[in-house]
């Protein structure tokens, strides 16, 4: 035995020369698994705003408030404080704190709040392209001079004078035209610095120069300066490798960006003088971009990455619980899924076809939904994801919000708890329609969990005298405001903070997402009230228009998706939010222990030690 | 086609596609003036069909990409604006047709040096940026793996063709129709599990049970008894020596605890160089050629003196892989003064081996030092044990030098590699084997055996050579293909090359990256169709140049 | 096309003598008999060949029969979209080896929502062998019809039509199957098969056309034409069977690659859409279940391994079969018996028939 032992070491082990000098350096790190790469420092642009951007600035921004774990909102005092001035008209003053720099060292301050606001109000763009026959731009002279920002919002845009800034030029007074009741999201430090901006767009070296100067662009509308800011807002802060220029990646926040390599990942190192809202304890967090969702989990499970939030299957939930070391919660993410009936096309449930009588077509539509088998989808699409899964019962408010539970007591969602066959029967032989009823139903066809709420859904509604006609397409989302081609959809609705009236589009006569052709003179009136409403008023407002949608049989909420986060188990704290930016929420209480490098095989073997020297 | 892995190419190149050249002869292309006349009217006939292509696919991609989708499920309240927006920004309004003009007109001003092959809209970037990045980092994986198929590929096939209709042929065959027959995700999902996954796992605690070991050593022994194949009594011979001399080695590795710590050292560098030298003369001189031989030997011994000098020269600050390349070069040259020396009536054939194994020992030491930071990369927090790697083509955030930087590049890369390899190996051994097949069926291999050739003279200097010529045609535009990445494996492994940017930007609805990602492969296969017209014409002397 | 001479250790020592032997053996096996009989021999020799067409034979039947292909019935109790109770833990397979066969109410196992997991394959397989047949067939009759005008009319259609065939081979075949989703709403077995080939014939089209240009310069097309056949009676009666044999192994080469083909189409999503059945896409949809629910993943594999295998197998013996030079490798005592005769008969060795 001994024999082969000693020639294995001679022929194998290395006569060793000099120190082989490869030497490591160690770091506590933490990297976490993500689908897409980041793109844009500026995620206020139409290109910018995405998932992936929102996650790294999250890390890399100081913010006047944040959802808790409980979808709190929460307020970050130390970065700056806000309060209401006036009710009429909506006054709010935000202020910075002393002390709250960018990675530069350049204080942060009213112009890069200024600047949150300037480029998203519609008012400051004053041209718009325009085409001849052949559709070429026929005013590109007056485009390049002109001023286009790519960004907009509902609630900067009602802000119709400068704001006014402070004497010591960290406060600003936000004024809106109208009343918005989810102001207090609506305006957040600038993610790009001002002072970045002037000297990319107006080549201004002095950080208090080019705030300055940014401050007079808006305050003064000077034409020619904001279309040469304008320009630098909408595409400059774009990259995806690190840029040579710092002030493209300025931070304000825990952390800042030190290395990216396109496509593959991104570190962020945490800031040395960041004390303006919780100390993070991990000192750089590593993004690694990877878009296989199988392969994520390999990589967890191969100790490449430490967290990801893969999309949930049940095999991905099974191969987690498998593994040693890992750990991993399920969760409901943002989106909602839904079926909604379409009033407007001349199908089934619209009033019309019955010479529109509104209540035979409401029974028809109540019929429909009393089939769609709720429950059954829950237990067999979504338990086995989710062991406490329930299904959605509100139209609006997200579950494990504060007020999700009020309102689901009383909207009356209750009558479409259980299928029931013999109600629907019962409603269709009152409306006294011929059954089988055709329901075209329009659903995305290769998402699988998808089909397999079809085919639920026409199994049980097929039992009432409805057949369900597969409409299933991927263009669906093209299709949904192309009523004429179906009558029901099965889809999802993602929201993104919770405020009731962000659904205001989906459920007003006329309103964006509204495709169905819906119109309740109360419901419009409700959403009307809601725009100043607060606190209980908005619970009570909330109930009331779901009272009213589930009454008219608009439609039903199923279940929210149902999302898992896994985590190798050296790494603590790891908490998640239906709202972005979900899993990096609380990244101040990531903490990684120590014995992770213990893993590794210690002992070297005997044999290669002989021959050393 | 477009992409190099081969279920994506409706076209077999195996065993059947291209006639076989029979043409013992090479003749030389001369360029005469029909020849650039030819040339004229290939170039000018193969741009129109290129702009033909790019037409067609500019107009697919703008039927079935909708730009919008996103937009219409959209809860913004500003939608409308939104899509008021992007419709403004993608020139939506205007037919495709002109569209397409409008996106010629940018690339067609590269002639007069102010061009652009447009953005990607999604973000934002210069498509020529993108293909910047994604086309080294495709070829650092293709070509790697394009080039090592074809070596094994050509191997086994000749292997499995010189001893036709035995065990090792049927295995052969048998083995690359089923590697013919898989998904290639289903070998890159496999590989995931068991080469990283599995191997790292055993890493943690290297060991194998005794039946392990005695069931390895069996199946080596009956692998070499079938590729050594002989009579009944040279089948045990081998047999016994294989499976005795693998046991011993996994014993010893494990034992040693080589796994964790692996290194060549100066006597592996020896035995493996000898080995080598002895072989290669063996293969292509014949053992009786002395001074081959001696001029073989003497560079291996020149690399292992130089062994330890050089150990000292790996870690001067700044090392990098312009000195590991001057490096290989010198070892060539040294090599080739070597077998010049030795002289004798052929000194050609000394020097060419001398070269060649100055070239496998510099290898050798190159493998050796890397080898030496195993230890070190494994053990670092960020690898934790487990260096083969999954995802990516780096780990993030190693701050290592030279030797530590290319080891993690191989950790990463080993299994793309292999999957690769896997899938595209088959049709290489099908066509090699079916190629040489044919060429010794020929007369003039007839006639050298009759000449009284010895066999290995009649195989390695007639029909090696022929044989090669029909894979000379199928190269050029594997190599071409070779640029448009291998989407599934990339996307498995998230490596972000041309695969990556050609399936990312279609799922993003990205219609421009995807006309640049096309107008690079295209053009190159298109070029490499003229080269291989050319290479046909020059090799095989029935083809006449005449279009 | 290629000729396998059996070459062996044996042979080395004496090649010529071997060859003259295993000649006479061919010689007489093949006399008198008509090329298509020699060819049908030969494949019916090939152990390999036939083996896979009987294993090909049967998957066809069993996908045919089990659950039905449009008038024919089917034996088996669920259909692919009948949901039932899952039985097993999981949906786990209740084919159970130990002790004995058992089937039992789900043999390969059942999904998540309780389809049955064979009815799944059984209907992927039917799915799958059509877009294998339809792109096999179509693609080799463009790829014959645009070799063959190229081939035999040369010059300036030739130019035109190789032209066209490398513009063809630049697309890429992923976008057929974007494009598709984006025409016909995701695709169907039929457009997919239908628009794959549209793009597939290009290998077939290029390999006729290099038969066409040699074959038209034999003797037996010269005397076609002066006795005054027309260019389409050369084209197809006299040059085409000739080429028969590199068509069919392409044709079965391409059948091999569709499969595959539509497997990683419907991988990255571009391919048969759900709840349309395809080996592929379930392949595709189940590919996470690998290690927690393999029957899921291992079933449609193996049938998509097992009929590639197969076309390939079979791809392979009518290649060995159509060779005119090919030659089957004796037995050692075959050789020796053959040896004896001839050298009993004539003591000088027949001239090769090669």
């Amino acid at each position: 035995m001994a024999a082969p032992v000693a020639v294995g070491a001679l022929v194998l082990g290395a006569c060793s020369g000099p120190e082989t000098g490869s030497e490591i350096e160690e770091d506590t790190s933490v990297s976490v698994g993500w689908n897409q790469p980041f793109y844009s420092q500026n995620n206020l642009t139409s290109v910018g705003n995405a998932t992936t951007n929102a996650n790294v600035l999250y890390l890399t921004n100081a913010q006047f408030n944040y959802y808790d774990g409980d979808l709190n909102l929460v307020k970050n005092e130390d970065v700056g404080t806000y309060e209401k001035v006036s009710d009429d008209p909506l006054t709010i003053k935000y202020t910075i704190n002393e002390g709250v720099k960018w990675s530069d060292g350049t204080p942060v301050d009213a112009a890069d709040l200024l600047l949150y606001w300037g480029p998203q109000d519609d008012d400051f763009d004053n041209v718009q392209p325009e085409y001849d026959e052949e559709g070429n731009v026929t005013n590109q002279d007056a485009i390049d001079a002109g001023v286009y920002f790519d960004g907009s919002s509902v609630a900067m845009t009602l802000i119709n004078e400068a704001p006014e800034i402070s004497d010591d030029g960290r406060s600003v007074t936000l004024v809106y035209s109208e009343p918005r009741s989810d102001w207090e999201v609506s305006f957040q430090p600038s993610p790009v610095a001002a002072h970045a901006v002037a000297k990319l767009a107006l080549g201004i070296d002095d950080a208090e120069e080019g705030k300055q100067a940014i401050i007079d662009a808006f305050s003064e509308n000077k034409t020619e300066d904001l279309s040469k800011i304008a320009k630098v807002w909408n595409s400059s802060f774009d990259f995806t490798s690190l840029p040579d220029d710092e002030s493209l990646y300025l931070s304000s926040g825990a952390y800042v960006m030190s290395e990216y390599v396109e496509n593959q990942y991104m570190t962020l190192t945490a800031r040395d003088d960041y004390e303006w809202g919780p100390k993070p304890k991990v000192s750089s967090i590593t993004i690694r971009y990877t878009e296989d969702p199988l392969a994520s989990v390999t990589a967890l499970q191969n100790g490449e990455v430490d967290l990801i939030q893969p999309q949930s299957s049940v095999d991905v939930i099974k191969t987690l619980e498998g593994l040693d070391n890992i750990e991993y919660t399920t969760a409901p993410e943002g989106t909602f899924e839904h079926v909604d009936t379409i009033m407007n096309n001349g199908g089934p449930f619209d009033p019309a076809t019955y010479g529109g009588d509104a209540e035979k077509a409401r029974k028809v539509r109540e019929a429909f939904l009393k089939t769609i088998p709720r429950q059954e989808i829950i237990e067999k699409l979504i338990k086995p994801l989710q062991e406490d899964a329930e299904t959605r019962d509100s139209f609006t408010v997200v579950p494990g919000s504060p007020t999700y539970d009020d309102v689901i007591a009383n909207n009356g969602s209750d009558a479409f708890a259980e299928v029931d066959i013999p109600g629907a029967q019962a409603l269709l032989a009152e409306a006294g329609v011929a059954t089988p009823v055709n329901v075209r139903f329009l659903y995305g066809k290769s998402n699988v969990r998808r089909a397999n709420e079809y085919q639920l859904i026409a199994a049980s509604a097929a039992q009432a005298g409805f057949n369900v006609v597969d409409e299933g397409d991927d263009q669906w989302g093209s299709r949904l405001s192309d009523t004429a081609s179906y009558d029901a959809s099965l889809f999802g609705w993602q929201s993104t903070n919770t405020f009731a009236l962000n659904s205001e589009g989906n459920y007003v006569t006329g309103g964006l997402n509204n495709f169905g052709g819906y119109s309740n003179p109360d419901v419009d009136a409700w959403y009307g009230e809601m725009a100043t409403a607060e606190g209980d008023e908005e619970k009570e407002l909330t109930t009331n228009i779901e009272k009213q949608l589930f009454a008219d049989a608009f439609g039903v909420p199923i279940f929210q998706f149902p999302g898992v986060v896994a985590n190798r188990s050296v790494l603590k704290g790891v908490s998640t939010i239906p709202l972005s930016p979900t899993i990096f929420w609380n990244y101040w209480e990531w903490e990684i222990s120590a014995e992770d490098s213990l893993d590794a095989p210690t002992a070297t073997p005997a044999a290669t030690e002989e021959t050393e020297g | 086609m477009v992409t190099s892995e081969k279920s994506l190419a409706p076209a077999p190149a195996a065993a059947t596609a291209a006639p076989a050249a029979q043409a013992p002869r090479r003749r030389s292309l001369s360029a005469s003036a029909p020849t650039l006349t030819f040339i004229g009217r290939r170039l000018l006939s193969s741009a129109i069909v290129l702009l033909g292509a790019t037409f067609i696919v500019y107009m697919l991609l703008a039927y079935a990409l909708d730009p919008l989708e996103d937009l219409y499920a959209s809860s913004a309240p500003n939608k409308e604006q939104l899509i008021e927006a992007r419709i403004r920004a993608l020139d939506l309004d205007t037919p495709p047709v002109i569209r397409y003009f409008k996106w010629l007109a940018g690339v067609l001003g590269y002639l007069i040096g102010r061009g652009t092959l447009g953005q990607s809209w999604v973000t934002n970037q210069e498509v020529t940026d993108l293909l910047a990045s994604a086309i080294p980092s495709t070829v650092q994986l293709v070509g790697g793996a394009t080039v090592l198929a074809v070596v094994l590929g050509i191997t086994v096939g000749i292997a499995s063709a010189l001893r036709q209709y035995t065990g090792f042929d049927y295995s052969v065959t048998f083995m690359s129709f089923v590697l013919y027959s898989l998904p290639s995700f289903w070998v890159a999902v496999l590989l995931k599990l068991w080469g990283a996954i599995g191997f790292n796992d055993f890493l943690a605690d290297p060991t194998l049970s005794t039946a392990m070991i005695v069931f390895l050593s069996v199946l080596a022994g009956l692998i070499w008894q079938v590729l050594i194949g002989g009579d009944l009594r040279r089948r045990l011979i081998t047999f016994a020596t294989s499976a005795l001399s693998t046991g011993v080695v996994i014993f010893a590795v494990l034992e040693s605890g080589w796994l964790l710590d692996p290194s060549l050292g100066m006597v592996g560098i020896a035995v493996l160089g000898a080995g080598a030298a002895v072989g290669l003369t063996a293969m292509t001189t014949g053992l009786h050629n002395r001074r081959a031989l001696l001029s073989s030997l003497t560079v291996v011994a020149i690399g292992v003196a130089l062994w330890f000098p050089l150990q000292y020269l790996f870690v001067v600050p700044g090392f990098n892989g312009l000195w590991v390349l001057g490096l290989g070069v010198l070892s060539v040259v040294v090599g080739l003064v070597v077998g010049r020396l030795y002289g004798g009536p052929d000194y050609g054939q000394s020097m060419r081996n001398a070269a060649i194994t100055a070239f496998v020992v510099a290898g050798l030491i190159f493998v050796d030092r890397i080898m030496q930071v195993w230890k070190p990369y494994s053990d670092s927090s960020y690898i934790n044990g487990r260096p083969i790697a999954t995802i990516g083509s780096q780990t993030p955030g190693l701050n290592g030098d030279y030797w530590v930087e290319s080891l993690d590049r191989f950790t990463h890369l080993i299994l793309p590699t292999i999957a690769l390899i896997l899938i595209s190996f088959a049709s290489y051994t099908r066509y090699s084997r079916a190629s040489l097949l044919e060429v010794m069926n020929q007369d003039y291999i007839r006639t050298a055996r009759a000449k009284g050739l010895p066999e290995r003279v009649v195989t390695v200097r007639h029909a090696f050579r022929n044989a090669l010529i029909p894979l000379a045609t199928i190269i050029p535009l594997d190599i071409a293909a070779l640029f448009g990445g291998a989407i599934i494996t990339e996307r498995i492994f998230s490596w972000s090359g041309m695969g990556s940017l050609f399936i990312h930007s279609l799922g993003a609805r990205d219609a421009d990256p995807i006309m640049g990602y096309f107008l690079v492969v295209g053009t190159l296969l298109v070029l490499a169709n003229i080269v291989v017209d050319f290479v046909y014409a020059a090799l095989d002397p029935r083809i006449r140049v005449n279009a | 096309m290629t000729t396998p001479t059996p070459i062996t250790p044996q042979q080395l020592d004496g090649p010529e003598h071997h060859d003259v032997v295993e000649n006479a053996i061919e010689l007489k096996e093949v006399e008198g008999l008509s090329q298509g009989r020699i060819v049908l021999r030969r494949f019916l020799r090939h152990r390999g060949a036939m083996a896979s067409a009987f294993v090909l034979l049967c998957v066809v039947v069993l996908a045919t029969t089990s659950i039905g292909w449009g008038p024919i019935p089917g034996w088996w109790k669920y259909t692919p979209t009948d949901l039932s109770p899952i039985v097993n833990s999981g949906g786990a397979p209740t084919l159970s080896f130990s002790g004995g066969i058992t089937i039992g109410e789900h043999p390969f196992g059942q999904d998540n929502i309780g389809k049955d997991v064979f009815a799944l394959v059984m209907r992927g397989t039917q799915q799958s062998l059509t877009v294998m047949v339809i792109i096999g067939l179509l693609a080799s009759a463009i790829g014959i019809a645009i070799g063959a005008s190229a081939g035999f009319f040369r010059g300036r259609l030739d130019n035109l039509l190789m032209r066209f065939t490398d513009m063809v081979i630049t697309i890429p075949v992923i976008m057929v199957g974007a494009i598709l989703g984006a025409w016909v709403g995701g695709a169907n077995p039929v457009t997919l098969a239908l628009a794959l080939a549209a793009v597939s014939w290009t290998s077939m089209a290029r390999l006729v056309r290099g038969e066409f240009l040699s074959l038209r310069e034999r003797e037996f097309v010269d005397a076609a034409r002066v006795a005054g056949a027309s260019n389409g009676r050369i084209m197809f009666k006299h040059i085409l069977p000739n080429a028969v044999g590199v068509i069919i192994v392409n044709a079965t080469l391409l059948m091999a690659a569709a499969i595959l083909l539509e497997t990683a189409l419907s991988y990255l999503g571009f391919g048969i859409a759900f709840p349309d059945v395809s080996l592929g896409n379930l392949i595709n949809e189940y590919q996470t279940a690998f290690a927690t629910r393999p029957w899921l993943f291992w079933w449609p594999g193996l049938f998509i391994v097992t009929i590639a295998l197969c076309i390939n197998f079979i791809g392979d013996g009518l290649r060995d079969a159509f060779d005119p030079r090919q030659r089957r490798i004796p037995t050692r005592r075959a050789l020796a018996r053959a040896s004896r005769r001839a050298e009993r008969k004539s003591g000088v060795p027949a001239t090769a028939g090669a």
